[in-house]
């Protein structure tokens, strides 16, 4: 039998396809899994046994074939009201459809076994959720697991379930990679279709997956690729699967990494395991992206504009429902005069025509993921060069400016001095993310990136 | 701006928006209006051409 808390999605899949293994005995170990560890790390709202003890009965083939995943509350469940980490949601109508990606997954063997925490309505870096309690760091359980995808990050991380699926509108994937150590892929913006999931903001909206091997994270999104006309901003381009080319190594690639801006506000461990993976791969050559700083305030007021016209419905009938951090921040994006917004519309395209200049030199951009490791649950403020200074405004300070412009990014672990992962960014040109997994793969096999298996 | 413009641009949009705001939810709001217009100076600050159209569908 293979080990129900760490085997990978790859491994669970060739076993069940060589009928070593049972899909229905996988389901069971996954479920007695989450029932054993889920009291403490609350990664699952809700938990869909039923409906994946009856798939798996049936046998299951494809890429996928019997591999267990779940997926941030904000994807459409049939039958399950999609809550979007919210109080309010859990009125609306159960969807009578799953979302265009888990279908996909099912499609390819996958069986999908919960919903996961997440921020409300995923305004949110930490993790923490008001009405559903904070999801738990496998690695310290006192900890972030980072947010708003709380719950992606530490079911994968705590080995409840090989893949998770997540959003990520400002680093929302890439955020609890890095707290949770484990590989996330935020694709290009319009890569993998949002139909069916509960919006957050239209122009920045991503989806992706987790997980704790690169090729686990290229099978799930090789499964995941292609045309929705459920997602208006879904590409119709159709690009070769990746998993083939993630043996292909890193010769030839112009790594780079990222300085400046980069580096002003991350403690010293995560600068120093940073430029030792940046090191490592020969990713010697230091960019400064132009006007970065500007990139994350254009970010910013599309965030809270969107996001509020959204819910501005909901904040006007039932604002007391709202976690009161997330509703006055709405509140305010409510209020923000539409020349600002249409101003950092148009700054987007400027900044993402000053980003493809970049990519003419270089293949890739090494960054880190967050300006420190998994902070403790509550925590307020952290202390930088010896200054006090705000947690959460900080905490998206490296992701923001990426998905501004919507460039694909593996989020990869790396050990920290503390014993806590820290997380980097390989970043590439639009429609590249062969590229960055390629380059993750390369780091995977060398011992330089690892989704480290936490303490029970 | 100072907390009293804030206000009063918090006051205003509230009732242009139809928004009720208790309060004890006043400080937070105008904190983040504050927070917001800081970074729209940001983006305000940088000259663009008139040409300078966003993009109506976008594309990374």
């Amino acid at each position: 039998m293979i080990d129900a808390a760490w085997a990978s999605g790859a491994e669970i899949a060739a076993g069940v396809r060589r009928g070593e293994i049972a899909s229905a005995d996988v389901v069971d170990a996954t479920l007695a899994r989450i029932a054993a560890r889920n009291g403490i790390l609350n990664a699952f709202t809700t938990v869909t046994g039923q409906r994946a003890k009856a798939r798996a009965a049936g046998g299951l083939s494809g890429s996928l074939a019997g591999v267990p995943f779940a997926v941030k509350n904000l994807f459409d469940i049939a039958g399950v009201p999609t809550v979007a980490g919210s109080k309010i949601n859990r009125g609306h109508a159960p969807p009578t459809a799953d979302a265009t990606l888990i279908a996909r997954m099912e499609a390819a063997g996958a069986v999908l076994v919960g919903a996961l925490n997440m921020g409300e309505y995923a305004y949110d870096f930490t993790g923490e959720n008001l009405h559903d309690g904070p999801s738990r760091n496998p690695h310290d359980t006192s900890r972030m697991t980072g947010g708003s995808s709380g719950g992606s990050g530490g079911a994968v991380a705590g080995g409840l379930v090989p893949i998770a699926l997540g959003s990520d509108t400002n680093g929302s994937i890439r955020v609890p990679s890095s707290f949770c150590g484990v590989f996330g892929l935020k694709p290009t913006f319009g890569r993998l279709s949002r139909g069916g999931s509960f919006p957050f903001v239209a122009s920045l909206d991503h989806l992706g997956p987790f997980a704790r091997t690169v090729t686990d994270l290229a099978l799930a999104y090789d499964t995941m690729t292609g045309p929705d006309e459920l997602d208006p901003a879904c590409t119709d381009r159709v690009d070769a699967p990746v998993l083939p080319v993630l043996e292909q190594g890193i010769g030839g690639l112009r790594l780079a990494r990222a300085g400046g801006y980069f580096r002003e506000g991350a403690t010293a461990e995560v600068l120093t395991a940073f430029d030792e993976a940046a090191a490592a791969i020969e990713a010697v050559r230091e960019i400064e992206l132009p006007e970065v700083v500007r990139a994350r305030a254009a970010a910013y007021v599309i965030t809270t504009s969107e996001g509020a016209a959204l819910h501005l419905q909901r904040l006007r009938t039932r604002a007391r429902e709202f976690d009161p951090d997330v509703r006055d921040r709405l509140i305010a994006g409510a209020m923000v005069p539409a020349p600002w917004v249409v101003q950092a519309q148009k700054f987007r395209r400027w900044f993402r025509g000053a980003v493809l200049k970049v990519f003419e030199e270089v293949d890739a951009i090494i960054a880190p993921s967050t300006p420190f490791t998994a902070p403790p649950l509550g925590q307020k403020t952290f202390v930088l060069n010896g200054r006090e200074v705000p947690l959460r405004p900080n905490i998206g300070i490296y992701t923001q400016p990426i998905s501004f412009v919507g460039l694909p990014v593996v989020a990869v672990p790396v050990p920290g001095g503390s014993g806590l992962p820290v997380g980097l960014q390989i970043i590439t040109a639009p429609w590249r993310e062969d590229v960055a997994l390629r380059i993750a793969a390369e780091m995977e096999r060398r011992g330089i990136v690892r989704a480290p298996r936490p303490p029970e | 701006m100072s907390d009293a413009e804030l206000a009063a641009w918090m006051d205003a949009c509230a009732v242009v928006l139809g928004l009720e705001i208790a309060r004890e939810w006043r400080d937070a709001v105008r904190l983040h209006l504050g927070i917001t217009s800081a970074m729209a100076e940001q983006v305000m600050g940088f000259a663009l051409p008139d040409e300078a159209d966003p993009l109506p569908v976008y594309r990374a």
